[in-house]
């Protein structure tokens, strides 16, 4: 018998690749291709285009290798699963190649993206300051305030560290997102996934959808206007007034009112949409480019302090006047 | 002049005032007791989250249907029992309708699109 035929060195080798790998090896394929997934996935521009092109460029089965990732925005968990999601429904399958002893393993399988994106190692407990990854479908109002209340304000758990404002603009926030997406992009679903740090008070969260982009939409139905970029037109979709709707009818006011809320509370938001990338920061300071990759959808990430308490008062009446 | 008081809440049936389809019943009853000369004080208190989307549907189309002072004469919107960001918000609605409809305008488009 040959030294690697040997029982107790093929069990050996058995337990060191579950170890390490996962045992989501074990259904690897040779008809699936691999790619590896860089070191660090973040939110910056040059982040999410490399990424965005790696997705692009699948068009065969494949096995996408986690293992090598030592940094991920727990925001981002969405613009991987709306991709993936995309390809999933063209017919292209995935396996996950992960390293369980990484901490980035351990946050995507706590936080429940590889059990509901690729149905790998489901794992329900919460780890940390991760907010459970979930698909909902936007014209569920009852499932969304379920997973804002029970999911996204419970991992804050410390009540200090959650003011009425903060959830008031939170919930206002994800349901006008909510609202854009059942009416603008056509999409039956959300993306939703966050992070909390409680040191700083910061919540990052995340909402995307894989429907009509945000450029395809405003270019299509504004016959007024034409912009030189995809970053262009997300930045008019934020502006105060500006609405696809028919001119009798009220809107144009949903982005903006989010982008407020956010500047005025110390936050930043990014909106990633086919090819444009555009952020604005509470400082003012504005970034739009133009994507090399197209995103198949929209993402709009933010971040919002936990803490604000600036629009607590309640009115009685006569206090304030609402007049026609 | 006849005077009825409606909540929200109780129209809509929900915490939440977050689709143009709960707002949508609103405006119904608003706009309907406008053209029967009906005063209607509407409240919103009760209510956890209040959207643009359902504040265009339910305040910002009544701008379609009737001018500034026939709405100011049939209408009241009670601030009562909420936050000033909501009340912002109903006020940022109500001035973004304003600015964009006007019966006469819209009466306008709606016959150049038939």
């Amino acid at each position: 018998m040959s030294k690697i035929g040997h029982p107790f060195v093929l069990n050996y080798a058995i337990i060191y690749l579950i170890t390490n790998y996962g045992s989501d090896f074990l259904n690897a394929d040779r008809e699936y291709n691999e790619i590896v997934l860089p070191k660090n996935i973040n939110t910056d521009i040059t982040s999410i285009d490399y990424i965005q092109g790696i997705f692009n460029n699948i068009k065969e089965n494949t096995i996408l290798d986690f293992s090598k990732i030592k940094f991920i925005d727990g925001e981002l968990t969405p613009f991987l699963g709306i991709n993936i999601r995309n390809l999933q429904n063209l017919g292209i399958n995935f396996k996950i190649r992960k390293n369980e002893q990484s901490d980035v393993s351990h946050f995507l399988t706590k936080n429940g993206f590889f059990y509901k994106i690729l149905k790998s190692s489901k794992v329900w407990d919460y780890f940390n300051n991760a907010i459970q990854y979930n698909e909902i479908n936007c014209r569920n109002q009852n499932e969304i305030n379920d997973y804002i209340s029970n999911v996204v304000f419970e991992q804050i758990k410390d009540k200090s560290n959650k003011s009425n404002d903060f959830m008031s603009g939170f919930s206002n926030a994800i349901f006008e997102l909510a609202d854009n997406v059942k009416t603008h992009s056509e999409s039956n679903y959300i993306t939703m996934c966050g992070q909390f740090y409680p040191k700083k008070k910061l919540l990052t969260f995340s909402l995307g959808d894989n429907g009509i982009t945000i450029p395809r939409v405003v270019m299509t139905k504004i016959n007024d206007f034409s912009f030189d970029s995809d970053s262009d037109a997300i930045q008019w979709s934020t502006l105060k007034g500006n609405t696809t709707k028919k001119k009798y009818k009220a809107g144009g006011l949903g982005l903006y009112v989010i982008l407020k809320s956010i500047m005025e509370n110390n936050g930043s938001i990014t909106i990633v949409s086919n090819n444009g990338y555009w952020k604005r920061e509470s400082s003012g300071e504005e970034i739009k480019h133009e994507m090399k990759n197209s995103f198949p959808g929209t993402l709009v990430i933010f971040q919002m302090d936990t803490s604000i308490t600036n629009n607590i008062n309640v009115f009685d009446d006569g206090e304030y006047e609402l007049k026609f | 002049m006849e005077n009825k008081n409606i909540k929200a809440r109780n129209i809509i049936q929900s915490k939440l005032g977050v689709s143009s389809d709960q707002g949508q019943k609103i405006f119904k009853i608003l706009a309907s007791n406008v053209s029967k000369k009906i005063h209607t004080t509407i409240y919103f208190d009760d209510i956890d989250v209040l959207t643009t989307a359902f504040l265009n549907t339910a305040i910002g189309n009544l701008y379609a249907t009737a001018g500034n002072d026939t709405l100011n004469q049939y209408i009241t919107i009670s601030p009562m029992g909420i936050s000033k960001s909501k009340l912002d918000k109903i006020k940022l609605v109500m001035e973004n309708s304003r600015n964009r409809l006007t019966k006469e305008e819209t009466d306008k488009e709606i016959f150049d699109n038939d």
